[in-house]
């Protein structure tokens, strides 16, 4: 099998191109003995296999972040047969600063030449014959987005690999500084010994650039001291500056070939619809606003598109059940109670969700594809340093509506580590889409029709705010460290694909879907097992009266004692053991709360009688218990997924610990508070 | 010579030094802001926001603190050099 790795700047679309070029055939892995995570993926080029590696976006290769060091180590110690970098056509020169780097390399190389529609759009046509010529490698031209350009990438990929020849052209960065490349290329090479992974052209330029992790990897070696010589003697004569000398000469250079091989049409006299649109929301008065209300619509549109869809599943798996019971029922009543109040009750309660979800998801996919995100993240930049936080937290915590497992993950884009370990310290605030569902239920159950996108609204936004707030109180208490620098690229506006929002948003709903099917399956099974067993016995049954009889069960079982157990510290904050029951699910996963309380109430209920979970709760509790329950569960319910993550990504278990207990203190306390207002306001 | 942060939004500038490290050179020569190239300031954002600027056609969105460190001169003031 061929290997290939993928590479380019960030917004050069690479992750469409790894989309397009693998489909479903995609998986996540780590990088070969690191917790540093990547995507792999494959297809088919002539009949052969070729694996496809996902290295992060990035503008040179330089690492300056841990992460860019790791994939760059993978870049030469996996030792790919080809490396194919994304270009991003109407963004040439800053595309092949990097190509110029990657020559040196002395891997075979395919550029394609990406965005070709963008760029024509600007009044750019790129000439890819004359890019080739120049540079000595394949050029293949692609328009990822639409699909374009595939099958001619893919078979230009796998002859490259074939072939295994790797470029020749070299960037002349004029005297003295080639002299210098040659001599120290030279000494490498006669020092055997002080040979690493890279080639030693490669490392030759990466040490006058001053790149110390390949420094320190070869220092004390044998065959320093001529190489240690050699560099004291090119110092002395062209002084301390080589490596700024040779980053701007490539620049130069990758300037000069992007202007050589690009026709510019005249520049149009009327604005660009994009540039007219920036004008209006880049200015924070309107486009902080504008934000705001694009959020508010993603929940609104949950409520209005998502609900009627949701209430079909919901009689669906209504239909189901009376079925089941009408097959099973009399013939075998432990296995109709098993699929009805354990299965259908707790799976089918969770899935109930699967419309609002797949919306949410889809508006989250739409916002970062088109651009959005970036312009959130520029306009709230200034506001978010005051707190500690960096302009970049933006992308993160939006991220964060999600799942916290990536947001934690992507807070690596913020650049020092402070900024970054606060914004994972608050993360938990920003709702994600398991505790999205149990927002949902509730505000469907207590609040009234109209303001229901609204109260939905308030949960997020409080979430929020209390991040904010913990993020300025506890600036102080993380150590200060260089202050992390702020430099973001603001792409073009793109109408998202119709394809990318396909692909993303079946993604995430494909993992709500197996979700359901593993995690809130295996759980739900046990917590019908612990609300149904043990039972009480005939004869103490029998004195119990037949309406009464249920709830005596449930009473009776595992859970119900567990309950009971935790009364003490559930009465303050005024919950009740059945809520108990299932927040005990909740903290193995937020969804087994409704899987619980499905179950809790479909063994509860009388024969053949089954309202919607919101009309139960409706019945049963007031609109008090259901501020608390969303009180609870924005701040305090804990996650052991993200746990896990954030003692990974900030390297310290302390941390992950202290957030959980903080949290669930601070929630806790939160809710008694509302619920001693609430009682003395009489509601 | 000013600083980025002193340039009124519109004025096209070219850059004559960056005062930090390495790191930040690094960085900048990766999005072409390098010595003796010319881009556009779009927008300064009050309240410590970034300032924006569009170098080769793509917009970037540069930090207050990074902004500081970037001395540049207007365009205009070179063309009345020259006449």
């Amino acid at each position: 099998m061929l290997k290939a790795a993928l590479i380019g700047n960030p917004n050069a679309g690479k992750t469409t191109l790894f989309n397009a070029l693998t489909g479903a055939r995609q998986r996540v892995a780590n990088y070969p003995g690191t917790t540093v995570e990547r995507k792999e993926g494959g297809f088919q080029a002539l009949g052969e296999d070729v694996a496809l590696i996902d290295l992060p976006g990035i503008y040179d290769l330089t690492p300056l972040s841990p992460d860019e060091a790791v994939a760059r180590a993978a870049l030469i110690k996996e030792r790919p047969d080809v490396i194919v970098q994304v270009l991003d056509a109407s963004n040439l020169a800053r595309g092949l600063y990097l190509t110029l780097e990657l020559l040196a390399l002395e891997t075979p190389l395919v550029l394609c030449l990406n965005m070709l529609d963008v760029a024509e759009a600007k009044g750019a046509h790129v000439d890819p014959r004359a890019l080739s010529k120049l540079l000595g490698v394949p050029v293949a031209e692609a328009i990822a987005s639409k699909g374009v350009g595939m099958d001619a990438l893919k078979r230009t990929i796998r002859e490259t690999a074939k072939e295994g020849r790797a470029p020749r052209a070299r960037v002349a960065y004029g005297e003295p500084l080639d002299f210098a490349l040659k001599t120290l290329q030279s000494t490498l090479e006669a020092a055997p010994s002080l040979e690493s992974d890279f080639p030693a052209s490669y490392l030759a330029l990466k040490l006058l650039e001053g790149d110390e992790l390949l420094a320190k990897a070869i220092q004390g070696g044998a065959g320093y001291a001529p190489l240690e010589a050699a560099f004291q003697a090119i110092r002395e004569q062209i002084g301390q500056n080589t490596d700024m000398m040779l980053k701007q000469r490539r620049y130069e250079k990758a300037s000069q070939i992007a202007k050589s091989v690009t026709l510019l049409a005249p520049k149009p006299a009327q604005e660009a619809a994009g540039d007219k649109l920036d004008r209006l929301l880049l200015n924070p008065k309107v486009g902080i606003p504008a934000f705001l209300v694009m959020l508010f619509s993603v929940f609104a549109l949950t409520f209005l598109l998502g609900n009627p869809l949701a209430e079909g599943i919901e009689r669906i798996i209504g239909v189901l059940g009376a079925w089941m019971i009408g097959v099973l029922g009399t013939a075998s009543p432990l296995l109709a109670s098993f699929l009805t109040d354990g299965v259908l009750a707790g799976v089918g309660a969770v899935l109930t969700f699967l419309p609002q979800i797949a919306i949410l998801f889809l508006a989250l996919v739409a916002m970062e594809d088109s651009g959005a995100m970036a312009r959130a993240a520029y306009l709230l930049e200034g506001w978010m340093s005051k707190l500690g936080l960096h302009g970049k937290s933006v992308i993160p915590m939006v991220l964060g509506f999600g799942c916290a497992v990536p947001a934690i993950m992507a807070t690596r884009i913020v650049e020092s580590r402070k900024e970054r370990l606060i914004t994972m310290f608050v993360m938990p605030l920003f709702s994600c889409s398991a505790r999205f569902p149990i927002y949902v239920l509730i505000v469907a159950a207590f609040f009234p029709k109209p303001l229901q996108p609204l109260a939905l609204f308030g949960v997020y936004m409080l979430g929020v705010l209390l991040a904010f707030l913990i993020a300025v109180l506890f600036k102080g208490a993380f150590d200060k460290e260089e202050e992390g620098f702020f430099l973001l690229e603001i792409p073009p506006y793109r109408m998202p694909s119709k394809k990318t929002l396909i692909f993303f948003t079946w993604q995430r709903v494909g993992q709500f879907l197996k979700r359901a099917g593993t995690i809130i399956f295996a759980f739900s099974v046990l917590m019908w097992a612990m609300s149904r067993f043990p039972s009480p016995p005939a004869s103490e049954l029998a004195a119990v009266p037949e309406g009464m009889r249920p709830a005596y069960r449930l009473g009776y079982s595992f859970t119900g004692r567990l309950a009971k157990g935790i009364e003490p510290i559930l009465e303050p904050i005024g919950f009740d053991g059945r809520i108990g029951m299932a927040l005990v699910g909740a903290t193995l996963a937020r969804e087994i709360f409704i899987s619980q309380l499905g179950i809790v109430y479909a063994l509860d209920a009388p024969e053949g009688v089954s309202p919607s979970l919101a009309d139960r709760l409706q019945k049963d509790y007031g609109p008090l218990t259901g501020v608390c329950l969303l009180l609870y569960f924005l701040i305090a319910s804990p996650c052991v997924s993200a746990s896990i993550v954030m003692t990974k990504e900030s390297g310290s278990p302390m941390l992950a610990f202290l957030q959980a207990g903080f949290l669930f203190a601070l929630g806790y306390a939160a809710v008694f508070v509302a619920y001693r207002i609430g009682l003395m306001l009489g509601a | 010579m000013r600083k980025l942060t002193d340039i009124q939004p519109g004025t096209s500038v070219i850059l004559k030094e960056v005062l930090g490290g390495k790191r930040l050179q690094t960085r900048l020569i990766g999005h072409g802001l390098l010595e003796g190239r010319a881009f556009l300031v779009l927008e300064r954002l009050g309240q410590g926001g970034p300032v924006l600027v569009e170098i080769e056609g793509s917009k970037l969105a540069i930090g207050r603190g990074i902004a500081e460190k970037i001395l540049v001169q207007p365009e205009e003031g070179l063309a009345g050099l020259f006449g």
